[in-house]
């Protein structure tokens, strides 16, 4: 079925981009009110720690100091966590991380509050702390969380392992290992916050979801959630980074003791130290496939160090177990999958979830066997890739839009365009080729999730959407406002979209698991939908014919030659204004805790992406020449914005295959941009094409569904295999630094020379 | 198990007295009258970042960026002449440097973003003493010298003995007013490289390496042949043992080998930290010494 | 201790006489005393380039400059791009290039493009891209930047 759209499909630049490139988009630091105070937070040194007294009189005692409060301070509950609330918000006792949070300093200027802050003294008792997941699973080992080191245990089964294996012509197994990676995102976590005259609490916050930023604040000031309003600010990327409002409590916190507005602003090397990170894992993997070249069976243990907290990562393995298989079929499955505690930075919800480290593994092991079966990589691929027919490791079949067959045989073209160029190699140089593939579940596959929306027309022929999904950047704004205008026939510049106000926005739940487009595009299509029908059945009754012989364009409705503005039907029906509210829950199962079988969701993503690598045998430094990223999107809602999260999220996977790794010496060890190195302009490959699959979504707005993490997924997996390739030997760890590279390069040369002798 | 403690976070400046004399000699005076309580502040991309960051704490910043004795790039009677707050954007730019210096033209290149290398100095990046300043291995291979200015006498010292420690040098409340650098002879060629961790011009290098040689015109090699290293070392260094080696002999590839070795086992004294492990960096010395050799050694067949 | 100094300095054009302190950074001066806050803070160490001005026509990091030390000189800033409500062409190709996503990097991006553009008015993409190196993007993967930079370097010359 193909339909003409007006709006939809069409790129569009984001609705608020001029605001930007004239900097007068408003973020939360850019706010100021009067008698304003300054927090800073004290933070543990230790990376486990009882905490025997805190003393505060010399920091009180401090020029331009109004407070220093501590844990005893909070009149609610003292704990935070986007999902899991195991996370205090001032440590009460016990430090787990060097990074904790354990007073805060409230001054007239952040000078003065950060000079007090060193005034504070902590008495500390140090206790035994790990760092290490795998021996933090030793019996003996130091107990980073009451309740002890595993904080999750997931899994999958499926079939007869045995058997599986037992069928197998050939079986590979590896252990992969994957960085601590860093958000990054450019505008670090910051927060403002006042009380009202009749002591409500507002809050400015850079976040990703204004409602839990309210949950939060209200339960640890014991306060009705409807006495807390959020306005999420412009706020400068997330990627899953900004789903803890700790920054929000602490200066609501200070707000409620004071009554006077306070804000907190992090610092860079803050904000590397104490927000949490996407999960580094150690996964041990093994994988088999018959005669034929298919897969048989997989059996894979996935450790994900969870840091201090377990906050999302109970949500985070799930998703890795249950994408353990990948693009493909496999009948037999052992997977299982533990989030264990360390005393190290908390660890939770990046851009990727969880599937970029098992697609690293997978995507490896299956190079590996089709060197061992003596098959193309792409071809195995092919015989064992997901259809209409074949579940998931889930047991799920997803009846439509599952492209990856029609990926295969594309990258299939692009991998034999590209193999000239592996004899154009120059000396000291190693060429390579790889590919890799991922799939991933659209929302939160552990439980369902709503998305609200309330649409209202005006007479005008504008309309208001208000959704509580917040545009942390993506673009997702935007893309309302077309749903909403190309449902009601409007100009895209006639909507006005509101998803930053929990007094205005409905709770749609987070911004995150590339939920947005999917889910509240289609609430806000069926809200729009309902108003559509209401008036056109009002013009119809105007008109006396029938409701689908009516057109809606503009802000007027027309039968044939007759036609009447809105304002004049709303005027003859006493309407001022028609709102709507929807809701979308897709039909969705969570995995069976023990067999982690299910529906757990409502649509997936598929990406293939390949890239040709270049290593320097010297120096064992990686370059990208060329890397195509193949995404299936449904159908596209707005061209330039999926570009661009194509863009964005394979340069972020770029980051995550050569360059960042958050290290721990005590706390986090490297805490500026000059240790923690994303990608620069000089880093992209020399070429990069982006090539957009688009297989309509039957149960998406418009066809549309979830894309932006999907282009991050595969990116490790591709240029490890690609690394692999050129150097003969197969990468098992990321990040790819010169450094690792060179060592397995050196390694090689000496098991080569001793073949030789 | 040992966890030392966090350094104290990143915070505003704090505060201190800030002094913009206008000429040498009311510099001089108010150095003197500060007794070791100030810091020159030129650039300030190193220092204001040590303080926001608490490693350093001074009293006083002395800027010295209003003063025309330092400012400026000159050619003279042969030699180049670098005032110590040009800025190294600067030097990237100056055509002069750019065809006479090409090793120096491309360390000032890759020192830094745009936004650095427009505040950053030649005096600053040598007087901050840092083992991995882009622009020392250059200079040490060039043969540079720095005028050192104090109140009551100035002395010009080779760059080979200016830098004592890790941010250490031997300047005694002096102040670095000047670079020279000879004008290298037509033949001279010299090359630059780093190694950083991306390809982005503000890495700070893992390893960096300059070579530069004079070839002697005849079949008995160089007259000269310097190597210079950086991050290698407590402090940027010449790679001595390494252009013993070489001295007087062809560049034949057994030799460039076994110099670049030299340069790796002996030269280099390399620590490990969150740029790289001792391992790799001695074994990039012995890559980019052994690659830029090769690489003169192309450039002037005749000599190799 | 650290007592105000006078700066008269030309902001965006426009002549300021203020009383600073030394340690207020050139950053702050411009967010916290002028109220400019298109000028972003992201690192504080000279490393993201999101505070990035025009100081003297040059590119600089505003967190590394003290405000004290532009005494006499003149700064551009984000706001002092456009005139009378026209956007300069590089605020224009970056709209139309869909460079725009979080923003946050957008006016520190747009004026690095811009000293990079009144330097070499005809940049190589190489030269682009290491002209940016000091702006960091963790959005867009920089693909659309530097096709915009590209694109702004062809309407400032004039052509098409």
């Amino acid at each position: 079925m193909s339909v003409a759209y007006q709006v939809v499909g069409k790129p569009m630049p984001r609705t608020d981009a001029q605001s930007k490139v004239l900097g007068q988009a408003q973020y939360t630091d850019d706010l100021s009110l009067p008698r304003m105070l300054f927090v800073k937070v004290l933070r543990s040194p230790h990376p486990h720690a009882r905490i025997r007294a805190i003393k505060t009189s010399a920091a009180q005692k401090q020029p331009g100091i109004v407070a220093v409060l501590t844990a005893k301070d909070i009149p609610g509950e003292n704990s935070m966590g986007p999902i899991i609330k195991d996370q205090q918000i001032l440590c009460a006792d016990l430090v787990r991380y060097a990074g904790d949070a354990v007073a805060l300093v409230a001054g007239e200027t952040e000078q003065a509050a950060e000079v007090a802050l060193e005034r504070i003294e902590v008495d500390y008792e140090e206790l035994p702390f790990v760092f290490d997941p795998l021996k933090a699973l030793e019996p003996d080992a130091p107990v980073a969380h009451e309740g002890g080191n595993i904080g999750t245990h997931m899994k999958v089964r499926r079939g007869d392992i045995e058997a599986g294996f037992g069928q197998a012509a050939a079986v590979v197994e590896a252990r992969f290992i994957t960085p601590r990676v860093e958000h990054a995102y450019i505008e670090p976590e910051v927060a403002l916050v006042s009380l009202d005259a009749q002591g409500d609490v507002s809050v400015w916050s850079s976040t990703q979801y204004a409602h839990l930023d309210r949950e939060e604040v209200a339960r640890m000031l014991a306060l009705p959630q409807s006495r807390v309003r959020v306005r999420q600010m412009v706020t400068g990327g997330g990627f899953g980074g900004k789903l803890n409002p700790h920054a929000q409590c602490y200066a609501a916190l200070v707000a409620w003791k004071t009554g006077r507005p306070a804000k907190v602003h992090y610092h860079r090397d803050e904000s590397l130290i104490a927000s949490y990170k996407a999960h580094p894992y150690v996964i041990d993997m093994k994988l088999g496939a018959d005669r034929e070249g298919r897969l048989t069976a997989i059996d894979a243990r996935l450790v994900g160090n969870t840091g201090a907290y377990l906050c999302q990562g109970r949500a985070v393995i799930t998703k890795s177990v249950t994408h353990v298989s990948g693009v493909y079929y496999i009948p037999n499955i052992k997977a299982d999958a533990y989030a264990v505690h360390t005393n190290t930075v908390p660890c939770g919800a990046m851009r990727g979830y969880g599937v970029p480290q098992v697609a690293f593994a997978l995507e490896s092991l299956i190079d590996e066997l089709a060197d061992r079966l003596g098959l193309e990589p792409l071809e195995l691929r092919m015989r064992n890739a997901l259809d209409t027919t074949l579940p998931n490791a889930t047991g799920q079949i997803m009846p439509a839009s599952i492209p990856v067959k029609e990926m295969l045989a594309r990258a299939k073209t692009s991998v034999e365009s590209l193999r000239p160029l592996l004899k154009e190699t120059p000396p000291g140089r190693k060429r390579g080729i790889g590919v890799g593939c991922s799939s991933r579940g659209i929302g939160s596959i552990r439980k369902a999730s709503r998305s609200t929306a309330v649409v209202s027309l005006h007479p005008d022929g504008s309309a208001t959407v208000a959704c509580g999904h917040v545009d942390l950047g993506q673009g997702s704004d935007t893309m309302m406002a077309q749903v909403a205008a190309e449902e009601l026939g409007l100009d895209v510049d006639r909507v006005r979209v509101i998803t930053n106000d929990t007094a205005i926005s409905p709770d749609c739940e987070s911004t995150s698991a590339s939920r947005v487009t999917y889910l509240s595009g289609n609430a806000v299509r069926f809200a729009a939908a309902k108003i559509k029908t209401r008036v056109l059945d009002l013009a119809a009754r105007e008109f006396d014919c029938a409701a689908d012989e009516v057109k809606m364009r503009n802000g007027a409705v027309a039968h044939r030659e007759q036609g009447l503005s809105l304002a004049a039907l709303f005027g003859k029906n006493t309407m001022h204004i028609i709102t709507e509210v929807a809701e979308h829950l897709p039909a969705t199962t969570p995995p069976d805790p023990e067999t982690g079988q299910g529906k757990p969701a409502g649509t997936y993503n598929f990406n293939v992406h390949i890239a040709l690598v270049e290593v320097d045998e010297g120096t064992g430094k990686v370059e990208t020449l060329k890397y195509l990223a193949m995404g299936d999107v449904g159908k596209m809602l707005n061209p330039m914005v999926v570009e661009g999260q194509m863009h964005g999220g394979m340069m972020m996977g770029m980051g995550f295959a050569l360059s960042e790794e958050v290290k721990i010496d005590c706390g986090v060890a490297n805490s500026t941009f000059a240790t923690y190195l994303i990608p620069t302009a000089c880093d992209v490959p020399r070429e990069l094409i982006v090539d957009v699959i688009e297989d309509a979504e039957p149960t998406g707005p418009f066809g549309a569904k979830g894309f932006s993490e999907g282009s991050l997924d595969p990116v490790g997996a591709t240029m490890a295999n690609a690394v692999s390739n050129a150097i003969g030997v197969r990468v098992t760890q990321l990040p790819m630094t010169g450094e690792r590279i060179h060592q397995l390069l050196r390694r090689r040369g000496e098991a080569v020379l001793k073949a030789v002798n | 198990m040992f966890c030392g403690n966090k350094s104290p976070m990143l915070g505003r400046l704090p505060s201190f007295d800030y002094y913009r004399p206008a000429t040498l000699d009311e510099t001089l005076t108010a150095m003197e009258r500060l007794n070791g309580n100030f810091c020159v502040l030129a650039g300030g991309t190193d220092l204001l970042v040590g303080m926001k960051e608490r490693r350093g704490r001074h009293p006083a910043l002395l800027d010295i960026k209003a003063l025309p004795e330092l400012a400026g790039i000159r050619a003279d009677n042969g030699t180049l002449c670098l005032g110590a707050t040009v800025t190294t954007r600067a030097i990237a730019q100056s055509p002069l440097v750019r065809e006479r210096f090409p090793m120096l033209f491309q360390s000032m290149k890759l020192l830094g973003s745009m936004q650095i290398g427009n505040r950053a100095t030649i005096g600053g990046n040598l007087a901050n003493g840092s083992p991995a300043a882009d622009g020392a291995p250059p200079l040490l291979a060039l043969g540079a010298s720095v005028k050192l200015v104090g109140k009551t006498k100035e002395r010009w010292v080779p760059l080979d003995n200016f830098f004592i420690g890790p941010k250490k040098t031997i300047i005694e409340g002096e102040l670095l007013a000047e670079v020279r650098i000879p004008t290298p002879p037509p033949s001279g060629r010299g090359i630059f490289y780093k190694l950083g961790p991306r390809n982005a011009p503000e890495d700070i290098c893992i390893v960096s390496a300059a070579v530069y040689g004079v070839p002697d015109g005849g079949a008995n090699g160089w007259k000269e042949l310097r190597i210079a290293l950086g991050a290698v070392a407590p402090t940027p260094i010449r790679a001595r043992h390494a252009e013993e080696r070489l001295r007087g002999q062809p560049l034949e590839p057994k030799l460039v080998e076994e110099a670049a070795r030299i340069a790796a086992d002996r030269d280099a004294t390399p620590i490990s930290d969150i740029r790289g492990s001792a391992d790799y960096r001695r074994e990039m010395v012995y890559v980019l010494v052994k690659r830029a050799l090769e690489q003169i050694a192309r450039d002037y067949p005749s000599a190799a | 201790m650290s007592r105000p100094r006078k700066i008269r300095v030309t902001i965006n054009g426009r002549k300021v006489e203020a009383a600073v302190a030394p340690n207020q950074t050139l950053a702050e001066f411009l967010r916290c005393h002028l109220s400019l806050t298109g000028t972003k803070e992201g690192c504080d160490t000279g490393d993201c380039g999101a505070c990035t001005v025009l100081l003297d026509g040059k590119a600089v990091n505003s967190c590394l400059v003290l405000a004290v030390e532009t005494h006499g000189g003149s700064v551009t800033t984000i706001e002092g791009l456009s005139s009378d409500g026209e956007l300069h062409p590089l605020q224009q190709v970056f709209i139309d290039n869909g460079t725009v996503q979080c923003g946050f990097c957008t006016p520190g991006m747009i004026l690095g493009a811009k000293a990079l553009l009144d330097e070499n008015p005809n940049p190589s993409e190489e030269d682009i891209r290491l002209g940016l190196a000091g702006n960091l993007c963790r959005c867009t993967g920089y693909v659309n930047i530097v096709k915009a930079v590209g694109a702004a370097a062809k309407v400032l010359r004039g052509g098409k």
